[in-house]
């Protein structure tokens, strides 16, 4: 009879290295994902732009902003983002807020314009509010101030359509949405190029390319129809396509 | 690892901080009756940008890197991306916003 032979012991295997990386190249693995984090944003959101707002004939202009009744997150964050970049380009900058939806407040905001047409050579205008009747309001300010508003800007659905109004009470440019539109994302590429220098056909053309990616990009995942939306939220430019930030009227 | 997982927290709690101070600030402002003072709206605003911003983005990058010095690859990797990356992406977004509406970018 064959006795078993005794079962060899089993030398518990030595545990394996630890994979570590070294301090070199777990830093050069950091700086890589940082690189990654700023590439995607300047692919995806905005790429940086290393021009300075424009400076020179600052104090001469002026800029007036007027965002309507919408939710509290919504008037924070446009006055967040339009006051200091209105700030760095305009001598002066006078910001409305409607506290109420359809609220006329329009003797308060013709007086606050006049006062700016009165002390600057040119005023421009930023309408960030849905389809509005702005151009009403305004029609109260004296035609002979209104010779000096410059740019007009309307964030509002559909509000190409005040074009000929605009640029009959008095204004040298004009730039309106086609159709029911996601203005927001238009307005931050628009606003950065504008106050840079550039001419105000070369902002609204790069500003309409930037929000057709954006756009496009599905980033904005709330849209159910991207191509239709890009197409509705195309800007236009009507009056003086030359005009700069720092044109003297 | 302790260290690590604290610097990514750090940074996720920073941004979610950052996120509920832009929600109060908002309501704060624009209700009425408005019980934020207007003078501190946009200073308190570039307080959580900073915060949200430059200050998590160090953390998120720190923790990064004690990962994947100290921590075997095999969890490094998952906890770098569920842990460092978000936070990451997100620091990087507001640190441009914040350079944007200063006028750097």
């Amino acid at each position: 009879m064959d006795v078993p032979e005794p079962i060899a012991a089993v030398q518990p295997a030595s545990p394996p290295p630890l994979r570590v990386l070294s301090r070199r190249t777990a830093w050069s693995t950091t700086a890589c994902l940082l690189l990654l984090s700023f590439l995607a944003v300047a692919l995806f959101v905005e790429r940086p732009l290393l021009a300075r707002p424009h400076q020179h004939g600052r104090e001469r202009r002026a800029a007036f902003a007027i965002r309507d009744y919408v939710i509290p997150f919504q008037q924070w964050g446009t006055r967040a983002f339009t006051l200091p970049n209105l700030q760095s380009g305009y001598g002066t900058v006078d910001y409305v807020t409607l506290r109420s939806w359809g609220e006329d407040r329009s003797d308060e905001v013709a007086s606050r314009i006049v006062k700016l047409l009165e002390t600057h050579d040119a005023v421009d205008l930023f309408l960030l509010a849905h389809s509005n009747p702005f151009v009403d309001w305004v029609r109260k300010v004296p035609a002979e101030l209104r010779r000096k508003l410059r740019l007009v800007y309307n964030t509002g659905c559909h509000d190409l359509r005040q074009k000929d109004l605009w640029l009959g009470l008095g204004a040298r440019a004009y730039v309106g949405h086609v159709g029911l539109s996601e203005s927001p994302v238009f307005y931050v590429y628009f606003l950065r190029r504008w106050l840079r220098g550039r001419t105000l056909d070369e902002a609204v053309a790069e500003a309409n390319a930037r929000t057709e990616a954006f756009l496009g990009s599905g980033l904005e995942g709330t849209l159910s129809n991207p191509q239709a939306t890009v197409a509705s939220t195309h800007a236009e430019r009507a009056g003086d396509g030359a005009l700069t930030i720092g044109a003297v009227p | 690892m302790k260290r690590a997982l604290l610097l990514a927290f750090v940074a996720l709690a920073l941004q979610v901080g950052a996120g509920l101070l832009f929600g109060w600030i908002s309501e704060a402002a624009y209700q009425t009756p408005r019980r934020l003072d207007e003078a501190m709206e946009l200073p308190l605003t570039w307080t959580g940008l900073v915060f949200a911003g430059p200050v998590a983005l160090l953390c998120a990058t720190l923790a990064t890197q004690h990962l994947l010095q100290r921590v075997r690859l095999a969890h490094a990797v998952p906890a770098v991306l569920l842990l460092c990356v978000p936070p990451m992406l997100v620091g990087t977004l507001v640190t441009f916003a914040l350079a944007c509406v200063a006028g750097w970018c």
